[in-house]
């Protein structure tokens, strides 16, 4: 089988992890290397379900010995089956980053054998990556739960981010799903790889840390000692085989034009990236799959927030449920991947991330589901009425940050603005503040938004986008009066309006009608 | 590399100011912000001259040209409506070829010493950052740029750096604007370059909107630090050029690439394969594809030109 057949399997078996971030290290090229990385992460191209390429993600391989049931690449799985050898994908990867295509390699594999042995497989493309090509970019490696410590470590040394993927949001659907996996041996991981991030960053410099700078040499040998000590997993071959390897460098560097460097002395000196080298620098993250399990948005909120805050977690990701497989403790394979919930989820994962809010605060027990017409902040705002309005000139940033319209970027935008002089109503609007939901909920100078409507059909107009109240018009009509939306109010053409045909939305349960019926607009003045 | 080997965007840190008499932008306090916003109306205008529409400047379409006419304005305390380039005889307004007659225009001659004296007077008053932010705002493709700058300038004289929080007002907005678009524009490109490999030298094409070649070459030249390569831009007609030690921005008629080698195809159809391949079917969304990868950039794009095999 060539290349070109083995990365359409291996990429098509890969596409169902969500992230491909490529985000969150600044690192400069250096003489020797090819390869930067940027902190705000960069695009290369935007595949035709709207979602960014940045990384080439593909797996080592597809031959898997578990038995998940909402997994592609199952056992039990009728697919053709086949692997990259390490330096075919390192070539790929150089290659593909040399033309501009990627900005770097995101590595998962299915197990092969067994946890062990594919991530010796994939340390193996990162080494040749980092230590023959000298490849400066970026690459994420993702862990297979039930690997060993001591390879988590070296995966960690030479990824930018790692990551272990929690798969389903409780125990009890992990053990029903996927039979292989369990909780432990998903948390152990993200526990070791959160301690090792935590002693690096502490470790770090020049005389502190566990990597001395200047001396890779010796890093190799005493880290591979101690880790000797604690396990016989790993024998020396591991050791001699990366020595060798660094030696042959020296040998080869005059042929394949890879700009092998000069024999010097600063060669073994200097690793990959200059100065001592951190532990996943980029972090690590994590991914659920969100709908082929019973958990509601609570308990996947609640989750959520103590992943970010136990385990220091950069991102966690949310995949909508497509049915790849028939199996009867899956969604059926007709259903629909619940879309729009798991776009909800994002909203409410950036209110947790950026604004300050606490999961219990989102959602509780009577309301377990975030709303489908209103988005989660303006849901928030709608259920405090007794914080609003709010004057624009005194509120502090916290306090903007939780008034619809108005986001991370626009709030830091009014601080700095009022400085100069005091904010009014057409300031506001050139600041970059959404007026259309925001001046339901400020006061400019203590003055309300002139001529503003009170009534509630149109406060609940202004508090969906576009797209939702389209959706809403097409769901509600009966309940909601239906003069209230005129033709001329959707900006949204015909063959959109289909397109949404193919996003599950839930309708409004009926205690969700109630509240919207009996909605508190903020009146004032 | 040498920074200043790369287009001279970085003038302003040889010069550090020299404040003497002869300087026309001796050295003043800001002033300050009036305190109550009844005093003024929100627009900071009261302190610089009058707008003249029908005074015309007239220059030589590049950066030191315009710091003059900065300089122009400011000795003559006048604004005026409108700053066109004059190249080759031919008016150059909001890139476009004018023909009409400028019957009340002031003709500017570039002259280094008084460019240097602007840009040493910005950098000691407002700030080296403001130059930075001047030379960006000119590489955008926003239309009246130079009078905006212009009055910007002005401003930035009399209350310093902080102007650029007062997004309130609608010159400072626009100035913004411009950045954004420019800033966004440069994303967008260090994404999207598609260099071939043509006998060792990586080749690529753009069609940019604003003037990004200057901005594109630090990112690139630290990236591909041992390579060679040129991203060739075709609607400013300018080309980025790089080896090991060196870079420049030249200007460049016309390109074309030759024909490409075996090798190269194939890495074309693997991205190619790749790209079709990582796509998730049944969330197919084109909005969003087009919303974040806007057709024009298409006809750069490797695998958006290339057929499905």
């Amino acid at each position: 089988m060539d290349v070109l057949e083995k990365l359409k399997i291996l990429a098509d078996a890969a596409k169902y992890d969500a992230a491909c971030t490529s985000s969150g290290v600044e690192r400069k090229g250096s003489g020797f290397a090819m390869g930067s990385s940027r902190d705000f992460g960069i695009c290369h191209s935007f595949a035709g379900d709207g979602r960014c390429i940045s990384l080439l993600k593909v797996l080592l391989t597809n031959c898997c010995s578990f038995d998940c049931v909402y997994c592609v690449n199952r056992r039990s799985n009728q697919a053709r089956r086949t692997a990259f050898t390490p330096p075919e994908l390192a070539d790929l990867t150089w290659q593909f980053y040399r033309r501009n295509y990627i900005e770097g390699l995101f590595l998962s594999s299915a197990v092969w054998k067994s946890p062990d042995y594919t991530s010796e497989q994939m340390l193996q493309v990162l080494e040749i990556l980092r230590y023959e090509y000298r490849f400066g970019g970026y690459i994420h490696a993702k862990v297979i739960p039930g690997t060993d410590a001591i390879l988590i470590d070296r995966l960690g040394m030479l990824a930018d981010r790692i990551s272990v993927n929690i798969e389903l949001p409780s125990s009890g659907s992990l053990q029903k799903l996927a039979p292989d996996k369990s909780k432990d041996k998903i948390l152990l991981p993200m526990g070791q790889i959160q301690n090792k991030i935590k002693d690096n960053k502490q470790g770090r410099g020049r005389f502190g840390g566990i990597q001395p700078v200047g001396s890779q040499k010796l890093m190799c040998k005493t880290s591979m000692l101690s880790q000797m000590g604690q396990s016989n997993h790993f024998t020396d071959a591991g050791l001699d085989d990366r020595e060798q390897r660094i030696g042959n460098l020296f040998q080869n560097r005059s042929g394949n034009g890879h700009h092998m460097l000069q024999q010097d002395s600063r060669v073994l000196q200097k690793p990959w990236n200059k100065g001592s080298r951190s532990f996943a620098p980029a972090g690590q993250s994590t991914q659920m799959i969100v709908g082929a399990s019973p958990e509601n948005d609570r308990q996947i909120l609640h989750l959520t927030e103590s992943l970010y805050h136990r385990y220091q977690m950069k991102r966690v990701f949310y995949s909508a449920y497509i049915p790849v497989v028939e199996d009867s403790r899956l969604p059926t394979k007709e259903s629909t991947p619940p879309l729009w919930r798991e776009h909800r989820l994002y909203q409410a994962d950036w209110l947790l991330r950026f604004y300050g809010f606490s999961a219990a605060e989102l959602l509780d027990e009577k309301n377990p589901q975030l709303h489908p017409y209103l988005d989660p902040k303006c849901h928030w705002a709608i259920r405090h009425p007794e914080l609003f309005p709010m004057e624009v000139n005194r509120a502090g940033y916290d306090e903007l940050l939780r008034v619809p319209g108005v986001g991370v970027e626009s709030a830091l935008r009014i601080l700095r603005a009022r400085k100069l002089c005091p904010l009014t109503w057409d300031g506001l609007k050139n600041i970059g503040v959404v007026l259309k939901r925001a001046r339901y909920f400020l006061l400019c100078k203590g003055k309300p938004f002139p001529l503003l409507s009170r009534r509630k059909e149109d406060f609940l107009l202004a508090m969906m986008s576009p797209k939702e109240r389209a959706l809403f018009q097409k769901q509600e009509r009966s309940w909601f009066q239906p003069s209230l939306f005129t033709e001329s109010d959707l900006a949204f053409s015909r063959e959109e309006r289909a397109g949404f045909a193919d996003i599950a939305l839930p309708g409004l349960d009926n205690r969700q009608k109630e509240a919207l019926e009996c909605v508190r607009i903020p009146v004032f003045g | 590399m040498r920074k200043d080997t790369c287009f001279r965007l970085n003038g302003a840190e040889r010069g550090v100011a020299r404040c003497s008499a002869d300087n026309a932008f001796a050295v003043q306090k800001p002033a300050a912000v009036p305190e109550s916003a009844s005093e003024h109306d929100g627009t900071f205008s009261a302190a610089i001259p009058p707008v003249t529409p029908e005074l015309t400047y007239t220059y030589d379409g590049t950066f030191e040209g315009w710091l003059c006419c900065v300089g122009e304005s400011y000795e003559s305390k006048e604004i005026p409506g409108r700053i066109v380039a004059v190249q080759d005889n031919a008016i150059i307004h909001n890139d476009r070829i004018e023909e009409e007659s400028l019957f009340y225009s002031k003709k500017i001659v570039t002259l280094q010493e008084k460019a240097e004296r602007v840009r040493n007077g910005i950098a000691a008053k407002i700030g080296i950052g403001f130059l930075y932010l001047l030379e960006r705002s000119f590489c955008t493709c926003r239309p009246d740029r130079e009078e905006e700058m212009l009055l910007f300038t002005h401003k930035g004289f009399r209350y310093g750096m902080r102007i650029m929080n007062l997004r309130q007002d609608p010159v400072i907005r626009n100035i913004h604007k411009g950045l954004r678009d420019l800033g966004r524009e440069i994303d967008k490109w260090y994404g999207f370059i598609r260099f071939s490999d043509m006998q060792g030298i990586l080749v690529a094409v753009i069609g940019a909107k604003n003037n990004v070649l200057p901005f594109l070459a630090s990112h690139f030249t630290d990236r591909f630090h041992n390579e060679r390569f040129m991203i060739y831009d075709e609607n400013h007609k300018m080309a980025l050029v790089y080896r090991p030690g060196r870079c420049a921005v030249i200007p460049m008629e016309r390109f074309a690439m030759g024909d490409i080698c075996e090798e190269e195809k194939l890495y074309r159809r693997l991205w190619k394969n790749y790209y079709d391949a990582i796509e998730i079917k049944p969330r197919h969304n084109e909005t969003c594809r087009r919303t974040l990868m806007p057709k024009r950039y298409w006809d750069y794009l490797t695998e958006m030109t290339m057929g499905s095999s």
